[in-house]
């Protein structure tokens, strides 16, 4: 009888941390910035779900759910596999959220003598210029002193380039505009901008 | 290989002639094979497969290793309340050329902690790695090469 | 006997809830898509597959042991290709690595655009 409490307690914890689960991943689908994040939130599903059917499948002693979470395995493989075919074809969206801003705002910085975020071998983007120096920081680009004092006072902690980027927007309020509509929206769920080419999916088989 | 071939054949043959067609029962064929096959082993084959044997038991080993130390690492990272990730792609000269092989290292380092293989270039001399700590890619380049690789050729070699 | 067997299965359950677990805190937590794909791909993966040997370590039989540890090894070889698939999808279309990002040495034509 011990055994059995032993293993129906174990299944109640696994039920409530994998409901926990399910709703921090669920989240992640629906703010996900961008289109391949909402992917692997949904593959993490599936993975979730199997853990869910193998707990029923003790709780019940209905071994045959195994083949059932096996084969919701290959359904998402599947699943997981079409998916990144069509990010493949589709490319990505113009205005789309991805982390760091893209296109004009990113223009925008460089016009104004911050550092660009485009990430190469050598350069470090901004928001590190407040953490510990790392060694192999490479020839930086000219930062104001002012600006440095603004972000080490901000005390940039966990999320690093959110934090950063949200002080970049503040410290330069009349700034052209792009930058911090594009940061400010970084932080928000994304909606989809009217986009001119909407309705076309780029077909490009490489 | 084709001592492979000749084990597997022995085991559909088991599971055929004893007439139950489970997992477990081809499983067990194969084993009885394998160990029918080592007996006759001076007779074919040589010893090279059974030292092969060995290095693809001991490639799985470090891939079971692998796994769990990777998933207890990217658990202790993310219960860190500071998250202190210098994420990057870098690049890693393939010293291994058969698809197969590459497929194997890719999924490999997938699965090793902190690395996850991105891109092959077209002429399969590079494999594009992303790693979640990539402030030193030397010594990253290095743990693959060493390891991983090393065991690759000599299982498949 | 029955005891230790529930002991193994209580251990591999809470084993993999804490795995799975990991998973989603690091899918909420990391800054961009590709170490989002770490967590996912790995501590999800292993929750997952602990759930599955749980039960047949649950079932003690050998027949279903084997079954579940098939459903593992499925699991686990397939993850890692869609993970490396959907990272080589992403990247060549054009998303980009975080600000946190060291390096990259790999460039497609649409990441540079």
């Amino acid at each position: 009888m011990t055994a059995n409490t032993i293993t129906q307690f174990a299944v109640n914890v696994g039920l409530v941390v994998l409901s926990i689960s399910f709703l921090l991943t669920v989240w992640r689908v629906i703010k996900g910035p961008t289109l391949p994040d909402r992917v692997i939130a949904l593959d993490m599903l599936v993975g979730i779900v199997m853990g869910f059917i193998a707990l029923v499948a003790i709780r019940t002693g209905f071994t045959l759910y195994i083949d059932i979470a096996i084969s919701l395995g290959l359904v998402g493989f599947l699943a997981t596999v079409a998916f990144a075919r069509f990010i493949l074809s589709r490319k990505r969206r113009e205005g789309e959220d991805g982390s760091p801003p893209d296109g004009s705002s990113e223009q925008a910085t460089a016009a104004n003598g911050k550092t660009s975020r485009a990430i190469s071998p050598t350069a470090l983007p901004a928001p590190q210029a407040g953490a510990p120096v790392p060694k192999e920081a490479g020839p930086k680009p000219p930062l104001s002193k002012s600006e440095a004092t603004k972000k080490t006072a901000a005390k940039v902690k966990i999320a690093k380039a959110k934090a950063a980027k949200k002080v970049a927007a503040a410290a330069e309020p009349g700034k052209s505009g792009a930058a911090a509509a594009a940061s400010t929206a970084g932080s928000r769920p994304p909606r989809k901008p009217a986009v001119k080419n909407k309705p076309t999916v780029k077909k490009e088989t490489p | 290989m084709t001592t492979y071939i000749f084990n597997v054949i022995f085991a559909v043959v088991w599971v055929a002639i004893t007439g139950s067609a489970t997992l477990l029962n081809l499983i067990f064929g194969f084993f009885i094979a394998t160990i029918a096959l080592w007996i006759v082993r001076g007779e074919m084959g040589g010893p090279g497969y059974w030292r092969r044997v060995g290095k693809v038991l001991s490639l799985l080993q470090l891939f079971i290793k692998e796994l769990a130390m990777s998933a207890i690492r990217v658990a202790i990272m993310v219960f860190n309340p500071r998250m202190d990730v210098k994420p990057g792609i870098f690049a890693f000269p393939l010293t291994v050329d058969k698809d197969h092989e590459i497929a194997l290292l890719a999924n490999l380092i997938t699965l090793t902690p902190g690395t996850l293989s991105v891109d092959v270039s077209p002429d399969c001399k590079t494999l594009y790695v992303h790693a979640l700590d990539c402030s030193d890619p030397e010594a990253a380049r290095r743990d693959i090469a060493e390891g991983f690789e090393r065991k690759i050729l000599e299982a498949f070699r | 006997m029955d005891i230790l067997l529930a002991l193994a299965t209580a251990a591999l359950i809470l084993a993999g809830s804490v795995f799975v677990f990991a998973a989603t805190l690091g899918l909420n937590r990391f800054p961009d898509l590709y170490s989002r794909m770490h967590a996912a791909s790995k501590a999800g993966t292993v929750g997952s597959a602990l759930m599955l040997i749980a039960v047949g370590v649950h079932a003690a039989d050998l027949a279903i042991l084997a079954r579940s540890f098939a459903g593992f090894f499925f699991f686990v070889l397939t993850a890692p290709v869609s993970a490396h698939l959907l990272a080589k999808a992403a990247h060549e279309s054009g998303y980009p690595l975080s600000d946190l990002s060291v390096r990259d040495e790999l460039k497609h034509p649409a990441a540079e655009k």
